[in-house]
């Protein structure tokens, strides 16, 4: 073996967050930062700073700084030769004896409930499977989101995510157009936005979407409850289910609106 | 979707699992293996065998990062491709004036023909990358790592070729200067062949 294949070999011992810096498509990623979003003025956005210093942090509101526990309560298993069944139920765990919480643990179970009982129901006598899971997407000082994942197999596969959050600066449950001041008027410019993103995608990533205005199916716009998370960046993310605004293959769609602070 | 979702569905040993990866993936996969054998079979079948593997390790192994773990299969299947490869139609490729520009950076050591790399380069390497600017970095890991050519570097990058082939060059001429005042054995004697 000639030298400089061995060194080039020996190069595999690259730190993982090297070789994670290169990215086929970097153009567009950067692209991707500088998209403006239009009429930033008219779009007012209370979203409390996601991941603030220690020294803002207000000491008299409960939760703030604290990280919740969350754990699985629940692991349910059901497998046989037609049925793989798997469930992990979370709750979220605090002493403080708040109400928040237990709403949020009371609409995570209902919800798991709900994808057991229509997957038995769905599936009958054939084969299926089906996996629920979930994870602590942010735990920071002033926010919380879980996301409860599944995943339901019968023929093809269908994939859901749900998001709940909490904001912890004022101890609520907040559903997606409680995030904004005049909701009617922010839609208008949430939906132009991400309708101009995937317009975008398609060109430059050869991805698909479905736009109703064009297809007759597929996105129109955001809902009250509209499925929502904060990206490490502190960047608003909407997230749909597979089939809701794309073909199956494209799974569960994520667009981040681009921060407005 | 995540990536701790794709590795999820091989601990469960879902069918899906390797649907995802791929869906994910694949042109992935299918640059890095392309830059080094350039043979559209050879290649198809390493990103096959890739995953495989993957399906075979995962479990046990969680990596930490998904896409470095498939990028160091993949780059060490093809390069394994590679040796066996008929040796009429190697020299011609993109991979082997990668391998010339690293053999710059070590040359003029001692090297005695029964020699062996160190662990100690790859430390040192490491730490010489994380010193450099993100752009220079990329650079180097986009030639070194990915064997990419300059043209699809400056293209992806959106600066111009000869500024990548400048970079390129400083960066070898300072790791070669960086390993040197550290004192980093390069070769050492040991009783393995070149020839292995």
């Amino acid at each position: 073996m000639r030298k400089g294949e061995l060194i080039f070999r020996e190069l595999d011992g690259l730190n993982d967050d090297y070789i994670e810096e290169w990215s086929i498509n970097m153009k567009h990623k950067n692209r991707k930062n500088q998209r403006l979003l239009i009429a930033s003025i008219a779009l007012i956005l209370i979203i409390p700073n996601v991941f603030p210093s220690f020294a803002k942090v207000l000491v008299e509101v409960p939760f703030i700084g604290k990280i919740f526990e969350v754990v699985t309560i629940v692991h349910i298993e059901d497998k046989n030769d037609l049925r793989e069944v798997d469930v992990e139920v979370p709750s979220i765990v605090d002493d403080s004896g708040a109400l928040v919480i237990d709403e949020v643990n009371d609409k995570t179970h209902e919800y798991i409930d709900l994808l057991l009982s229509q997957f038995y129901e769905d599936v009958g006598e054939s084969r299926g499977a089906l996996t629920v899971d979930y994870e602590v997407v942010t735990n920071s000082d002033t926010w919380f989101t879980i996301s409860i994942n599944s995943t339901e197999i019968q023929a093809s596969g269908y994939e859901r995510i749900q998001y709940y959050n909490i904001d912890k600066t004022t101890g609520e449950y907040k559903i997606f157009s409680d995030l904004f001041e005049d909701f009617e008027v922010s839609k208008l410019l949430i939906n132009e936005n991400i309708i101009e993103q995937m317009k975008k995608n398609m060109e430059d990533e050869d991805l698909t979407y479905f736009i109703k205005s064009i297809d007759n199916t597929g996105f129109e716009s955001v809902t009250n409850d509209q499925n929502y998370y904060f990206s490490n960046d502190g960047n608003l993310v909407v997230a749909f289910d597979e089939y809701e605004v794309a073909p199956g293959y494209m799974g569960i769609v994520e667009i981040e609106l681009s921060d407005m602070n | 979707m995540k990536d701790s979702r794709i590795i999820q569905l091989f601990c469960k040993r879902s069918e899906r699992a390797v649907t995802e990866l791929n869906k994910k993936y694949n042109r992935y996969m299918n640059r890095i293996s392309y830059n080094i054998l350039s043979n559209p079979e050879d290649v198809e079948e390493c990103v096959n065998d890739t995953c495989l593997k993957i399906w075979q390790s995962i479990p046990p192994t969680i990596p930490k990062s998904l896409k470095a773990y498939i990028g160091r299969i993949i780059r060490n299947l093809s390069l394994d491709r590679l040796r066996k490869s008929n040796t009429d139609k190697r020299g011609s490729g993109e991979i082997e004036v990668v391998f010339d520009e690293l053999e710059e950076v070590i040359g003029g050591y001692n090297t005695v023909e029964d020699t062996v790399l160190t662990r100690e380069l790859m430390k040192e390497i490491n730490v010489f990358l994380g010193s450099l600017s993100k752009e220079k970095r990329v650079i180097f890991v986009a030639r070194y790592f990915y064997a990419e050519n300059v043209k699809n570097i400056s293209l992806n990058l959106n600066i111009s070729e000869s500024k990548v082939k400048t970079t390129l060059h400083r960066l070898r001429a300072d790791l070669k200067e960086y390993l040197k005042s550290r004192g980093v054995e390069i070769w050492e004697k040991e009783n393995w062949s070149l020839e292995n």
